[in-house]
């Protein structure tokens, strides 16, 4: 498709979908998101990006294919489970660290944010992969 | 025990490596493991009865699943035989695949089956028994299937984990059923418990056709002469000395509560009996060396079969005799029959001849492996069978048929003997082709033999110092008894020592007249050489039948018809308890408390499905779904459900998007169905609805487990450091679940893509 309006709009809507997953996915602990709702965004603001610019563009943009980030997801899903099992405690048991952090004052983090980002990247390379795959032939 | 299997794995592992770094020599490093195995159980044995160790790992403490193994009198018989002839194979494996590529694959399914079979006879926890069990049958696979190029040795691989794992499903459930009724799963416990009404029909049945197929008895024997297939030093240690003897070790280790039923003695013995006449009848039918021994090995294990029927001591003692010679003696020829293959490649024994040029070791090692086999006096299985008789010659009835069959089989065994010695000592073969070519021999091709034969002659020598030890240490395992048991290597002029030598003589009358021999062209002799396999094929053919036609029928393609059987299920399956729970509903309808953005949104929804339902188009028809979506997305968000509500809003754009760009791929839209499936396409839709707005509101009135909830509430802050509850039930409480989930949409969307990228092309479709 080659829309002008489109594809102004989508440059500069990309990366602000993309911003706003990163946001839903971090602050999905205590508000409304997570990395269900995040990885969501993402790939529909890849969508966007495909529909602007064709799938070809969209794959240089994302440089590595959907199905590796889905399988990253999984392993750092998985991985964060056995984090938590050197303490020793039961798989996929939370560790959370609270450390000063300049400006913001304490950082409260855990192995299910690491989860999270499992999960985001798992459906974020899932649906991608779907819509390239039905976008292409 | 524990570490002894785990060091057996971890060779298994790093035997590719090494093999690779040390192509000549590495096998002398792996053959550590099991050597050091084998001390270990001589000092035990030497400490016996205070050899009897046991050791305890939780496993799968919820489940009172542990590690537990035990080494007693049983348990060590065979782990020795394990580890001795495994040492003795491991070096023979170094000049038998030496400058093969593969060999340290070879090494690793070794000690893989290895650690697996030492595990299978020390496990002291039924389902560890059966894990071990079917590791066993996955490495005979492996092994069998070694030279996975050839399409005869890929069959016999498929036919045997079919068939041991036929007996594998049957001992799980046996396992259940047994652990269950005895309300534990420690073997030991079960046994001195020794209650006697523990092994109930089903499960003896159950345990029965677990030990037959994995040590091929009669009518299972058909896999045994196939699974000569594998490579020879896999064929000498698991298809003769080991694995097949799995089964055996179940029945003896289970005989103290199995055989007060009648069942368990008739099943033995026939199953033994027929098994051991088959298997000697057939084996002087084989032409091929090792098909030979492997006819003659499934004589041998209906010979133990037959010997576990009864409990009593001088049986038990028999059986371990017996089990020791025939390792001994068929484990030596396996690896002369590989020897001989390695030097001369010919496997025909009429094509044969001469072969006392190779080395007077390996000739001297087949001289006493098959004296031994004939059951000459001064060989272990001369005394073994002594023993045969004398038992069954105080067993009252069993007398007469008993020591027939024995007498049967070891005059058959005794051609079986002078057929394999025949081409070591004629100059000339029966049936010359091509003029053999004479390799060297590498000295450890011959070192297992040799040493095995030599135990057979030492073993049969002096039983008293040699046997006698692990004879009652075995009797004291299987029939928690310590009656000693006496064993002579020359029993004196008796009924038996006549019994046996005219077993012998009639053997060699019989070598003496093959020629006249009917058995080989007998049509009826080829038809039950056969019949087993072709039942095999048969029954493969109607699994696979019947695999066709259930798909057919279950996986028909037409999607709506899915949809149809989905939805018609849910109607029935959900409906159907929802009418006995009617009674509770108390539906107030009032609309005061209804707000006016609550009615627009549902609105919305009810417009958005007239507008799908209806549209003349399907971008229109896609897009009104899309409102429904909305809508739905819309109504969470007013009822306190944000989360959820932002991801339905993504996932309907996801879905119109995903829907547009499959829109080529469909065919014309139009109306195709008739009135009357349209009927019924409105009818189940509208029951459907009906039941999941009864089951809407039923499970709103309802309120199960209120404590769930609030837990969440109170503490998804507290513990897991979160104040959006639903996220932190995500990701923390229940994130075992969503890993699950994302497992499977991980899968569902490779299964998509392959289902997208690997459908035919429309050029290929029509043609």
């Amino acid at each position: 498709m080659n829309s002008l309006i489109l594809q102004i709009a989508a440059r500069y809507l990309h990366p602000l979908l993309l911003l706003y997953s990163w946001f839903l996915l971090l602050s999905g602990h205590n508000d409304p998101g997570g990395g269900f709702t995040g990885g969501l965004v993402a790939a529909a603001s890849f969508a966007l990006y495909m529909i602007a610019y064709g799938v070809e563009q969209t794959r240089r943009a994302l440089r590595v294919d959907p199905l590796q980030l889905a399988g990253a997801g999984l392993l750092i899903a998985v991985l964060s489970g056995l984090l938590g099992m050197f303490r020793p405690a039961a798989f996929l048991t939370g560790v959370w660290i609270a450390a000063p952090f300049p400006v913001w004052g304490v950082l409260d983090a855990g192995t299910p944010m690491l989860f999270d980002l499992g999960v985001y990247l798992v459906v974020m390379g899932v649906s991608i992969k779907l819509v390239f795959t039905f976008a292409e032939d | 025990m524990l570490y002894f299997i785990a060091i057996l794995f971890v060779t298994a592992l790093i035997s590719v490596p090494l093999c690779r770094w040390l192509p000549k020599n590495g096998g002398w490093f792996l053959a550590l493991a099991p050597a050091a195995l084998f001390v270990y159980l001589c000092d035990a044995l030497a400490s016996f009865p205070q050899g009897v160790s046991g050791q305890t790992l939780p496993w799968f403490p919820g489940l009172h699943i542990s590690l537990a193994f035990r080494l007693d009198g049983l348990s060590l018989l065979f782990a020795l035989l394990i580890s001795g002839i495994g040492f003795l194979v491991a070096l023979y494996i170094m000049a038998y695949m030496s400058g093969n590529a593969r060999q340290g694959l070879f090494y690793a399914y070794h000690f893989f089956f290895m650690g697996s079979m030492i595990g299978v006879v020390t496990a002291d926890d039924l389902l560890l028994l059966f894990v071990f069990w079917e590791l066993t049958s996955v490495s005979s696979f492996l092994l069998i299937g070694f030279h996975h190029e050839r399409a005869e040795a890929r069959r016999a691989a498929l036919q045997s984990i079919l068939v041991t794992g036929l007996g594998g499903l049957a001992l799980l459930a046996g396992v259940l059923m047994l652990g269950l009724r005895c309300g534990t799963f420690r073997i030991s416990e079960i046994l001195l418990g020794a209650n006697h009404q523990a092994f109930t029909v089903p499960i003896l049945a159950a345990f029965l056709l677990a030990a037959f197929t994995k040590s091929a008895q009669f009518p299972f024997h058909f896999w045994l002469p196939n699974a000569m297939e594998a490579p020879t030093p896999a064929s000498a240690y698991l298809h003769s000395s080991t694995m097949v003897k799995a089964g055996l070790y179940l029945l003896a280790r289970f005989q103290p509560i199995g055989a007060d039923s009648p069942v368990w003695f008739w099943s033995l013995f026939l199953a033994g009996a027929c098994t051991a006449l088959l298997g000697a009848v057939l084996a002087l039918r084989q032409t091929v060396f090792k098909r030979l021994l492997a006819f003659s090995t499934v004589s041998a294990l209906g010979l133990l079969t037959l010997q576990l029927s009864v409990p009593h001591p001088l049986a038990a003692a028999a059986f371990a005799a017996l089990l020791v010679a025939h390792a001994f003696y068929k484990g030596a020829l396996f690896l002369v029959a590989g020897a001989v293959d390695h030097a001369v490649h010919e496997t025909d024994l009429r094509r044969l001849a001469g072969l006392y040029r190779l080395s007077p070791f390996l000739v001297g090692a087949a001289a006493l492996a098959a004296a031994s086999l004939a059951g000459i006096p001064g060989l272990l299985n001369f005394t073994a069978k002594e023993f045969l008789y004398d038992f069954w010659g105080r067993a009252g009835s069993l007398f007469v048929p008993a020591t027939l069959i024995l007498m049967i089989v070891s005059a058959l065994y005794t051609v079986a003997a002078l057929l394999i010695l025949r081409p070591f000592f004629a100059a000339r073969a029966e049936d010359a082709g091509v003029p053999l070519t004479f390799h060297s021999l590498d000295a450890r091709l011959w070192v297992g033999p040799v040493v095995l034969g030599a135990a057979g002659l030492l073993f049969g020598i002096f039983p008293q110092r040699l046997l006698q030890p692990l004879v009652s240490a075995v009797c004291s395992a299987m029939l928690l008894t310590d009656e000693p048991v006496h064993l002579e290597a020359w029993p004196g002029w008796n009924l038996q020592l006549a019994l046996s030598l005219a077993a012998v003589a009639v053997g060699v009358l019989l070598f003496v007249w093959r020629a006249w021999r009917p058995l080989r062209k007998a049509r009826l002799a080829l038809a039950v050489e056969t019949f087993g396999d072709r039942a095999y094929d048969g029954a493969l053919r109607g699994l696979f039948r019947v695999a066709h036609g259930s798909t057919r029928i279950l996986q028909h393609g037409y999607l709506r018809l899915y949809l149809l059987v989905i939805l018609l299920a849910t109607v029935v399956l959900v409906g159907v308890p929802l009418t006995a729970a009617v009674s509770h509903l108390h539906l107030e309808l009032s609309l005061k408390s209804v707000r006016i953005e609550e009615a627009f949104s549902a609105l919305l929804v009810v417009l958005g499905i007239m507008g799908t339902v209806h549209s003349p188009s399907r971008l229109a028809a896609i897009i009104s779904l899309g409102v429904v979506g909305y809508g739905i997305a819309t109504l969470f968000l007013l009822f306190g459900a944000p989360d959820l509500s932002m991801t339905q809003f993504v996932v309907e754009t996801l879905t119109v998007v995903l829907l547009v760009l499959a829109f080529r791929h469909l065919p014309e839209y139009d109306l195709k169905s008739r009135l009357a499936v349209r009927m019924r396409d409105v009818l189940l839709c509208s029951a459907l609805g009906c039941v999941m707005a009864a089951l809407v509101i039923l499970a709103n009135s309802f309120q199960l487990h209120p404590k769930i909830s609030s837990y969440f509430m109170q503490n998804s802050a507290l513990l897991a450091h979160g104040r959006n509850v639903v996220n932190v039930i995500i990701v923390d409480f229940r994130a075992l679940d969503t890993l699950g989930e994302i497992t499977v949409l991980a899968t569902a969307g490779l299964g998509a893509w392959a289902l997208l990228k690997l459908r035919p092309r429309k050029k290929e479709a029509t043609r």
